[in-house]
């Protein structure tokens, strides 16, 4: 009566109430005009049973549709998810049949530099272009974006991860020697800064970019340089072995970023494991090995001259023990 | 003040000659808006900086960072010395253009009572720098956020070599030194002169009598709490005017030079003396140090106010501690202490 895997694809989830769905809704970044939520209401009182639930992803998924309603909630939300997605630049070819995939999770973000002083850039900006560059998709990823080492979306619990830093410059003839940077990077961060002959000295080894001196500086001879970009991969939760996401590329400039989100469901294509549903990125790099998974995603791409790429993959996490 | 018939118009086009000209004798430091310059990623910041035509001036917009580093390098090298005797730099100082709002040219007044006359002395370095800057007004519309220049009465100004507005199309300028009237056109027309802001938007009355028992008071205790010393109201002020000496030398110890470079009230280790000894620690009382020297302590040496009351230091602090809201609570404890007798 029902295919559930069209379903599915489709971004209905099948419910464990017999009978009943969900509909995820797509918002790239986390960040959407008020003029939706009435939709979204509408749409939860005329077909759902009148909740939304606010998904960890930063979609709305409305609860308590009957699967034989899919036809007109489809209809219902055309427009909206239509426009939505147009604002990401995405195009729906044809959105009166929904949603074209849901294997790509909407890409999420931090609330970035609309608000957040320690934002090193428009982390829902980047969701968009993100989102432009990957969806529709099937394989089943998962992209956050924050704009700092915070971390406060948890790009390390995803698939591919992406971080915003800066490159903080530093005008000596501005220096007044407070030493403001100096406490707080010691006190906050990895202690990066010393002082050498009358001037701070920025350790580059130490330094995670995430401008935090560039914030304490009463003058400003600390300033903003470069945006540049920590590429984080194989972070996940689950069944067998959760992990954080490490390190791939550092310093990455945001075409870089794009391109090799890109790069990687070419990579997934080729080294999936059809059989287990969704195979997630980092087994398959465990499969794969770490060099077969950089040799693949950065082809064809020209790294920015700062960017630096991990030799090894580092993913601290923990393996549920299996019984024998 | 405002003299009609000797104002000027030109067009941006006329502007690039006059500029060009006038940049071969004088480098010309103006606000301009420098877009992604700010403290948080994508902001821009409007501060100080030489320009190289009229048109990149923000006439509009009230600059972060004061002009006092024109004056006042954040780094000024006073002599270099190599094997243990002294070297004058003499470099070449050029004669400086500076635009300037009414609050920022009293600012400048403050400054020259510190470094030219400061305790009988004259500063040397100050007023070598000085006396080769000519101050161009320019004029506010109406008070920013935060000013409340007309309660200190800073609002107005005749201290100008030169006034200019930026209209629609080009430029409207009133000339008065006589060496800059000669870069200038000389079509006369009838427009107005500089106005003036004549209403802050939240007068405050300044305090004239102050003792020492405020010293006491709970407030300070409160902002104690609240500040968290890093002293961006004094880097932002544009009469402050702290500096300490340092002795720069490399690691052979051969040559060297003596700089001095800003320091802040506000920021740690400004107070601390021979041994260790810090006689102002809480952030509360480097404040009331701070609030009464720009009300009151200056005035009663100087005659005048040293806080203009451009508001840069409310704009700024991270805290949202404000200037104003100070000056108000040290009413209030007058007021109370006069009724109480
Ligand atoms: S905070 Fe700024 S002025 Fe202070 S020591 Fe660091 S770079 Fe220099
Ligand atoms: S008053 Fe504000 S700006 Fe000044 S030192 Fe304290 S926290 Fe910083």
């Amino acid at each position: 009566m029902y295919n559930t895997k069209k379903i599915i694809k489709n971004a209905f989830r099948i419910s464990k109430v017999r009978g009943e769905t969900a509909i995820r809704l797509r918002i790239p970044g986390g960040h959407l005009e008020v003029k939706y939520l009435d939709v979204i209401k509408d749409l939860a009182q005329r077909f759902g049973n009148g909740t939304v639930h606010l998904t960890t992803r930063q979609g709305y998924e409305i609860p308590g549709v009957k699967l034989s309603d899919i036809e007109k909630v489809r209809e219902f939300m055309r427009k909206m998810i239509y426009e939505i997605e147009k604002s990401s630049n995405v195009i729906l070819e044809e959105p009166e049949k929904g949603y074209p995939s849901a294997g790509t999770r909407n890409v999420s973000a931090c609330i970035g530099n609309r608000v957040c002083q320690f934002s090193n850039s428009d982390t829902t900006l980047l969701a968009q272009k993100l989102e432009a560059a990957i969806y529709p998709n099937n394989y089943h990823l998962k992209v956050a974006v924050t704009g700092c080492p915070n971390d406060c979306i948890k790009a390390h619990m995803n698939d591919i991860g992406i971080i915003a830093g800066v490159l903080p410059e530093y005008d000596k003839e501005a220096c007044i020697l407070c030493e403001a940077c100096l406490d707080n990077c010691k006190m906050r961060v990895t202690s990066a800064l010393r002082i050498e002959n009358y001037r701070i000295v920025r350790d580059e080894d130490y330094c995670i970019k995430c401008g935090e001196c560039i914030l304490k500086c009463p003058t400003q001879a600390a300033y903003r340089g470069k945006l540049l970009y920590r590429i984080i991969i194989g972070g996940r939760t689950g069944k067998k072995n959760p992990r954080m996401a490490g390190t791939f590329i550092e310093d990455a400039s945001e075409e870089v970023v794009l391109a090799v989100c890109k790069n990687v469901y070419s990579f997934i294509s080729r080294y999936i494991d059809p059989k287990p549903p969704k195979e997630l990125i980092g087994y398959i790099i465990d499969r794969a090995g770490f060099d077969t998974f950089v040799h693949e995603v950065i082809k064809g791409i020209t790294l920015n001259p700062e960017a630096k790429l991990a030799k090894k993959l580092d993913n601290p996490g923990y393996f549920y023990p299996v019984r024998k | 003040m405002a003299d009609k018939s000797k104002m000027t118009r030109f067009s941006s086009e006329q502007g690039n000659t006059i500029f060009n000209i006038l940049s071969r004798h004088y480098i010309i430091i103006a606000p301009v808006e420098k877009p992604g310059k700010g403290r948080f990623s994508d902001t821009s910041q409007v501060l100080y900086e030489q320009v190289d035509s009229f048109d990149e001036i923000e006439f509009f917009k009230k600059t972060h960072l004061s002009a006092k580093s024109v004056l006042l390098p954040l780094r000024q090298t006073m002599f270099s010395f190599r094997d243990n005797k002294p070297e004058e730099i003499d470099d070449e100082i050029r004669p400086m253009i500076i635009f300037l709002r009414s609050c920022d040219i009293h600012a400048i007044k403050v400054l020259d009572a510190h470094f030219l006359n400061g305790g009988g002395y004259t500063d040397f370095y100050y007023s070598r720098l000085r006396q080769k800057v000519k101050l161009f007004l320019i004029e506010c519309e109406k008070p920013f956020e935060n000013c409340f220049c007309v309660s200190f009465q800073t609002n107005k100004t005749d201290d100008w070599a030169a006034f200019m507005r930026k209209v629609k199309d080009g430029y409207e300028v009133h000339v008065r030194d006589e060496e800059l009237k000669a870069y200038f056109p000389r079509n006369a027309e009838n427009v107005a002169g500089p106005r003036f802001v004549e209403q802050d938007s939240c007068p405050i009355k300044i305090p004239q009598d102050i003792d020492a028992s405020i010293f006491e008071d709970d407030i300070w205790k409160e902002y104690t709490l609240r500040c968290i010393a890093c002293g961006r109201c004094t880097v932002v002020c544009p009469t402050c005017s702290c500096f300490s000496v340092q002795d720069i030398l490399p690691e052979d110890k051969s040559a060297g030079e003596r700089k001095r470079l800003w320091a802040s009230c506000m920021v740690k280790k400004f107070s601390i003396l021979a041994g260790n000894h810090d006689f102002r620690i809480k952030e509360g009382d480097r404040l009331r140090y701070r609030m009464l020297h720009k009300i009151y302590d200056f005035r009663k040496r100087q005659g005048f106010n040293m806080c203009v009351g451009c508001g840069r230091c409310d704009d700024v602090c991270p805290e949202y501690i404000s200037m104003f809201k100070c000056v108000e609570k040290i009413n209030h404890i007058i007021e109370a202490h006069s009724i109480n007798g």
